[in-house]
């Protein structure tokens, strides 16, 4: 019954999206903007959906794709082919970083004896500290060459699309379509997780296998998305706890509206990112600027 | 029917289990009783499958407990860990209906027979009641009643449970260990860790007295609960003395 609801409604939010705002479009833009609606539409399905995952596997609200460092991975992947001179694609250059900070974030989790799901989160956060250190560090000393790096730090969803971009588009969707397929079979796992790491395991549930799979998955899915969008944060964060505020706390149909409500606020994030002023603010900004305070709204009213 | 030969279990170089050796035949109700950092907790957690031994095996129905997988081990063996915490709202039916997942096929949707096994877990625990409530509203007591509804409903023949009373008041522990008892009756081979030595008296068919790692005293609570053996392991005077209504030894501090 909200499926009726909601899908119209995301409907007319595409198309105020691509035809009206901030004006309506010459054929070239319109092009244009139906494009960044596709990347629009896989960016806020895949991190929403992810972030679902990541709170319900860690047992832990607060994390989200961006946590576990694979993002500041990209960025100083990218950093550090720039100053080098490398003849690689900058597309590449971040995903070498994303995957490269990701495998280091595992074995350091591994390495710490830590139980994984701790492990996991402390090593986030400490290779994320460390990478954006360094980037900031090589963005002190040669300011000029990186100014590509600010935008894929706070993210941008309106490239010109070229044919190698619509590639690049399609093959990650792809692979975001066979990834979600196996989030969405995980959901009655997280359902008993939420009960416990004991439990689950006296249920059947091998819960180290799902952690190393799951971040397997997102890793390589975010790393992809990161070379397409830069970190949008927030997104992940937030749109979990929407969908459960709405659907309930069960990860199934907690799936289904972190799919739609994902859609809908980048979609409503990037149309204020391209109407609030007059020159286009990257839409990362957005997120975590209004992201925020409405968070903290979220959180007072439980 | 668990066999446990020569188990060892350390952290890095503390020792925890020293070569425990023992059996649990099908349908018993043993007690594992001992001080507080004895390894009784652990111990359960190895025949749970939840911590690895270092050295020694357990066997379940003649089979090395590692060669299970785990989802066939769910099938077998349940574990209760003394409280639960609950961080989401879900409703009590819900909780119940988890208890189904070792036996849910690749789509993991529930079949009419899982429904059944959830309805007849809450009619043994008493608690159908409280199916459509929240289980965040729930006392303690309740939220450990739905938690062992949940292993019913999971149909394996071996229970464990870690202090399963240890937060409740008097009524809610009689209730619980009431319950245990006609699970054990009906057939389930039941293995808790438990702190009250008269509760334990009252319901156990076997003790195992525990003491750094190593088993000191096996037995009926009668041979196990003497007074120089809780004398000298837990390092405190006691008088032994005798249920008048049960004939079943009881325990009075000093």
């Amino acid at each position: 019954m909200r499926a009726k609801v909601i899908v119209p409604l995301l409907g007319i939010l595409s198309l105020i999206y691509i035809f009206l705002l901030p004006n309506p479009p010459s054929p070239v833009i319109l092009k244009i903007r139906i494009f960044r609606l596709l990347l629009a539409i896989y960016t806020g399905v895949t991190l929403s959906v992810f972030g679902l995952f990541l709170q319900g596997a860690l047992n832990n609200p607060l994390v989200e794709p961006y946590t576990l460092g694979i993002a500041s991975g990209a960025a100083l992947g990218v950093s550090i082919g720039i100053l080098v001179g490398s003849a690689l694609s900058i597309n590449i250059l971040a995903f070498l970083g994303a995957v490269t900070a990701a495998t280091l974030v595992f074995f350091l989790a591994r390495l710490s004896g830590r139980l994984l799901r701790e492990g996991l989160i402390l090593a986030g956060i400490i290779i994320s500290f460390f990478a954006s250190g360094v980037v900031f560090l090589l963005l002190v000393l040669n300011g000029r060459e990186l100014h590509e790096i600010i935008y894929l730090l706070m993210g941008y969803l309106g490239r010109v699309p070229t044919r190698s971009s619509y590639l690049h588009l399609s093959l990650s969707s792809l692979i975001a379509g066979v990834s979600l397929f196996y989030i969405f079979f995980t959901t009655k796992a997280l359902d008993i997780i939420a009960t416990g790491y004991e439990s689950a395991h006296s249920l059947g549930i091998n819960v180290n296998r799902l952690l190393t799979r799951g971040f397997i998955i997102i890793s390589l899915n975010v790393g992809l998305l990161v070379t397409q969008v830069g970190v949008i944060g927030f997104v992940g964060l937030i749109v979990p706890h929407l969908a459960r505020l709405l659907v309930g706390d069960h990860h199934r149909p907690a799936f289904y509206a972190s799919m739609f409500i994902g859609i809908g606020f980048i979609l409503i994030a990037d149309l204020l990112s391209r109407s609030l002023t007059t020159i286009e603010l990257p839409v990362g900004v957005i997120t975590s600027i209004f992201g925020a305070p409405f968070f903290i709204y979220l959180m007072i009213r439980r | 029917m668990i066999e446990v030969d020569g188990l060892t279990f350390h952290y890095d170089h503390s020792v925890v289990l020293d070569r425990l050796t023992f059996k649990i035949q099908s349908s018993e109700f043993v007690g594992i009783i001992g001080p507080n950092g004895a390894g009784k907790s652990t111990l359960l957690r190895v025949l749970g499958g939840l911590l690895k031994p270092q050295a020694g095996r357990v066997l379940i129905d003649g089979k090395e407990l590692s060669s299970y997988p785990l989802g066939e081990l769910a099938r077998l063996v349940s574990f209760i860990p003394q409280e639960t915490h609950f961080s989401l709202n879900f409703k009590v039916w819900d909780v119940v209906l988890q208890g189904r997942y070792p036996f849910l096929g690749f789509f993991k949707i529930e079949t009419k027979k899982d429904i059944e096994a959830v309805q007849e877990a809450l009619g043994k625990t008493r608690i159908d009641h409280l199916a459509d409530k929240s289980i965040l509203n729930l006392s303690s007591g309740e939220r450990q009643l739905v938690v062992i509804a949940r292993a019913i409903a999971q149909t394996s023949r071996i229970l464990l449970l870690d202090e399963p009373t240890t937060f409740l008041d008097i009524h809610h522990q009689m209730e619980i260990m009431s319950l245990l008892k006609q699970l054990n009756d009906e057939g389930k081979t039941i293995v808790m860790v438990i702190h009250d030595l008269n509760l334990a008296a009252l319901f156990t068919t076997r003790l195992i007295l525990i003491d750094r790692g190593r088993i000191v005293a096996q037995g009926s609570p009668e041979e196990v609960i003497s007074e120089d053996q809780i004398e000298r392991v837990y390092q405190l005077k006691v008088t032994r003395i005798k249920h008048p209504a049960r004939r079943l030894p009881q325990i009075l501090l000093g």
